[in-house]
């Protein structure tokens, strides 16, 4: 790879994710070098990324984006009958200066077996597909060489070494990489990325080698001059070389669980940046407030809605006896002139001398008998009285017509319509700010991915189980490796009481000797290799940045120890790095980036998802104007939305000036090469497909 | 009628509107935003009838309902109707008690003249009910 300048020339993805046949082909211009795709949230652009990944390395990068869903683009396999299939592809043809140097493919073939529908997880789908459908993986690796043949192969284990060859999985964090994470570059075990940086390009494994070999060498000498040495030198060497192989097996295994606690660490950190981003608690929090304000809604809308039907009703009961007011009026008017003519005499005088008739007593209380005057008289007043058979309903209109006349007041009316009307507003403005309250928390809502969420929170969870038993793991392994080299310590002095003075013996260990002295020498060079290459990175590191970032002023230096520790000292001597903001983290990472790219000298392409969606303002622009020239010839892909690429304002509001878009930044410097469009095309009421288009 | 003591005033069973409103009728005790949204026939054609007093609108029914069963009027209802009748045969004094059948025939053509007014004011506003509000309060200033 040394040497070589390389840049994607395309990428053709079939039935993969949102995507159903489409090639995306990039920027080959050495100075036009960037390539954008821009699009919405969800238009395709992490699904891109992920299938250059998946294409390389087998599987995807940022595995919640599918949240379940599985490789094979869901429209197509849904549409399969059995004995179909749907074949999901992606590949990645990369140009060196002379023309495509590298083909790499990857496909996932989907078998529809039988009708069963129900889901089941599948590891080469990356998700939940049919139980009817089977999968199966194939790939290949095509490589000019430099007679212009071109050489394939189709083998897994020859595709894992080729590919590693061509961009080890640890580098590809140096080449496609997401900027939104960026900005958390740093902020956990930072000293392991520095380190994995410089040692990739310092030429290292050579140097390794040698210095296994001569540490084999050093062993084997001493091995023969035991051996020359007799018996028992030759029983403590055996002794001996089997506590070295236990060592070395155990110190394999600390070494592993190291490398498994730290990968533990860094993976729980990383989650639990995320987590913080969109913490469970914070949600759960929501969802209580989302619950009462949902309860408080409803009570104010059947409240509201109460309150219109006691309105209606006095409404409805009022109208017709106002509008039949003078109606009323007059008709009661009737029936009392009727009354007090005799016409219609009330019935209760009927019923009244009934009863008197019938004891036999005056109102007075005085008894009276049947030929008195008296009950003459009442028995003429009740034949007058039947005479009158509209006493009853005529009462009835007196009593009903009364009772109606005392609810006309119209002001009471009014006010009372006032009053309902008042309340009924007081319920219904209460019912609308419950409304936009939930809907407010529904919009807060929308920001947690609530499956995302939970899925962080169990899998911060586990990882932290298996952090603590590989602890304890760790531990045991580590007491076991410091008896093991107290064992050794003390065969090493038997050794030395055993091993003879022959001349044989000297000879041997003469040679041990030397060895050893190659071994300082090597171990020297390496730490000097490391310590130059390290500097260097540094220095680029702190040239970068500076240049990038609006504060620079402030910034003395970036330093990074021994320990490949980073530090960020500002001119009062003091480290900045925890007080960086995300956008100066992310440019720091950014710079580092650069910087290591610079000090190799293989020209890797460059693919940034969301460049910008954490910074604002002049450092936008700054990263679009300088970039390039700390990245010379370099391929630069920016996945973007529309926002972090066209937005502009007006008037800074620290500067005052007037700053400009991405886009309009890389045209006015002739630095745009191609611009793609990314759009989520809906082709049914569940489903869509991202198409392509080219913005010329 | 003879005016025996054994009278008893009584509408006969069912009262009427008319069946080219009868959809209309229906719709109002059923459409949500009505003013009559779960309420009675009664109250619809009680209202229809004081709108059709109000606006001096009283037409005969080209073909009755019968739907509307007079026993549900309440006593208020029942002496809104008889007194529609006596405002509007003023000549008749209280002797009109004797002609039931008259009475609830003058409120159904009251109501049919009411009903198309009703209808308006239900059909050319958004909110009916703050239509039907305004216009009682205008009886009320």
């Amino acid at each position: 790879m040394a040497g070589e300048n390389l840049r994607i020339k395309s990428i053709e993805l079939k039935n993969f994710r949102p995507y159903e046949d489409v090639t995306i082909e990039f920027s080959q211009d050495k100075t036009k070098s960037f390539t954008i795709i821009e699009g919405n949230n969800s238009a395709g652009k992490t699904s891109l990324i992920n299938a250059m990944y998946w294409c390389l390395y087998g599987q995807e990068q940022f595995l919640n984006v599918g949240e379940g869903k599985p490789i094979p683009n869901q429209n197509i396999l849904n549409k399969t009958k059995v004995g179909e299939g749907c074949d999901s592809s992606v590949i990645i043809t990369i140009n060196d200066d002379k023309g495509p140097k590298y083909q790499i493919s990857r496909t996932l073939e989907s078998r529809r077996q039988n009708n069963d529908r129900t889901k089941r997880y599948d590891d080469d789908a990356a998700g939940q597909i049919d139980s009817g459908i089977t999968t199966l993986i194939s790939q290949s690796f095509s490589q000019r060489d430099d007679r212009g043949n071109w050489e394939a192969t189709d083998d897994v284990t020859r595709f894992i070494s080729k590919v590693a060859k061509f961009l080890p999985e640890k580098l590809s964090s140096f080449v496609i990489f997401n900027g939104e994470i960026l900005d958390s570059f740093f902020k956990t075990e930072n000293a392991e990325k520095i380190k994995d940086g410089i040692e990739k390009v310092s030429g290292l494994p050579i140097t390794e080698k040698s210095i296994e070999h001569w540490e084999k060498m050093v062993k084997e000498y001493s091995r023969k001059a035991a051996r020359s040495s007799g018996t028992s030198a030759t029983l403590i060497q055996e002794k001996l070389d089997n506590k070295e192989k236990t060592f070395d097996k155990i110190s394999k295994e600390v070494s592993i669980l190291e490398k498994n606690m730290e990968e533990y660490r860094e993976n729980s950190k990383q989650l639990q940046i995320e987590s913080d981003k969109y913490p469970l608690k914070a949600l759960e929090l929501l969802k209580e407030q989302q619950y009462s304000e949902e309860v408080n809604k409803k009570q104010y809308e059947k409240f509201a809605s109460d309150q219109t039907d006691f309105r209606t009703t006095y409404i409805v009961d009022n109208f017709a006896r106002i509008l039949l007011k003078s109606a009323t009026e007059h008709t009661s008017q009737l029936l009392k002139e009727s009354i007090s003519k005799g016409e219609t005499p009330p019935p209760v005088k009927h019923f009244f001398l009934e009863d008197l008739i019938r004891h036999r007593e005056c109102m007075c209380g005085t008894k009276f008998n049947e030929s008195s005057s008296e009950m003459t008289h009442l028995n003429k007043l009740r034949e007058k009285v039947k005479n009158s058979p509209l006493a009853n309903i005529s009462f009835e209109g007196k009593e009903t017509l009364s009772d109606m006349e005392n609810k006309l007041d119209p002001e009471t009316i009014l006010a009372r319509l006032t009053e309902l009307r008042e309340k009924e507003n007081q319920y219904s403005s209460a019912f609308r700010e419950a409304t936009e309250k939930v809907n407010g928390t529904i919009e807060k809502l929308k920001e947690y991915d609530e499956v995302k969420i939970r899925k962080l929170a169990t899998g911060l969870d586990n990882i932290r189980q298996a952090r603590d038993i590989a602890h304890g793991e760790l531990n045991l392994k580590k007491s076991q490796k410091q008896a093991i080299a107290l064992e050794i310590k003390t065969l090493e002095g038997q050794k030395t009481q055993a091993t003879g003075t022959t001349e044989v013996t000297k000879k041997w260990k003469m040679k041990e000797n030397l060895a050893k002295m190659s071994l300082t020498t090597l171990y020297q060079v390496r730490e000097e290799l490391l310590t130059d290459i390290r500097e260097k990175v540094q220095n680029k590191t702190e040239e970068i940045f500076k240049k990038l970032i609006t504060r620079h002023w402030q910034i003395d230096k970036v330093e990074i120890d021994e320990n490949y520790k980073i530090r960020v000292i500002d001119t009062e001597g003091v480290d900045n790095l925890k007080t960086l903001s995300a956008g100066q983290t992310l440019y720091l990472a950014l710079s580092y980036i650069a910087a290591v790219r610079e000090v190799t000298d293989t020209n890797y392409p460059m693919i940034i998802d969301s460049p910008f969606g954490r910074v604002s303002g002049m450092e936008r622009v700054r990263a679009a104007e300088d970039l390039p020239l700390y990245l010379p010839e370099t391929q630069i892909t920016l996945l973007v939305t529309n926002t972090e690429y066209n937005a502009e304002i007006e008037k800074d509001l620290q500067t005052g000036k007037h700053i400009p878009s991405i886009k309009d930044t890389l045209q006015k410097n002739k630095r745009l090469g191609k611009e793609m469009r990314l759009e989520l095309e809906k082709i049914s009421e569940t489903s869509s497909r991202t198409i392509v288009e080219e913005v010329k | 009628m003879s005016q025996d003591e054994t009278f008893e005033f009584k509408f006969k069973k069912y009262a009427s509107y008319d069946e080219e409103y009868s959809d209309f009728y229906k719709d109002l005790t059923k459409v949500t935003k009505s003013f009559f949204y779960q309420k009675n026939m009664t109250n619809i054609f009680i209202t229809a009838m004081a709108i059709g007093f109000k606006k001096d609108a009283h037409d005969p029914l080209k073909k009755s309902s019968n739907s509307i069963p007079t026993e549900v009027f309440t006593k208020e209802e029942r002496w809104l109707i008889i007194s529609l009748y006596m405002k509007t045969h003023p000549k008749e004094g209280v002797s009109t008690l004797w002609e039931p059948e008259q009475i609830l025939k003058n409120a159904e053509e009251y109501a049919n003249g009411g009903i198309a007014y009703l209808k308006m004011l239900y059909e050319d506003n958004d909110e009916p009910l703050e239509a039907l509000e305004e216009e009682f309060r205008k009886y009320l200033e």
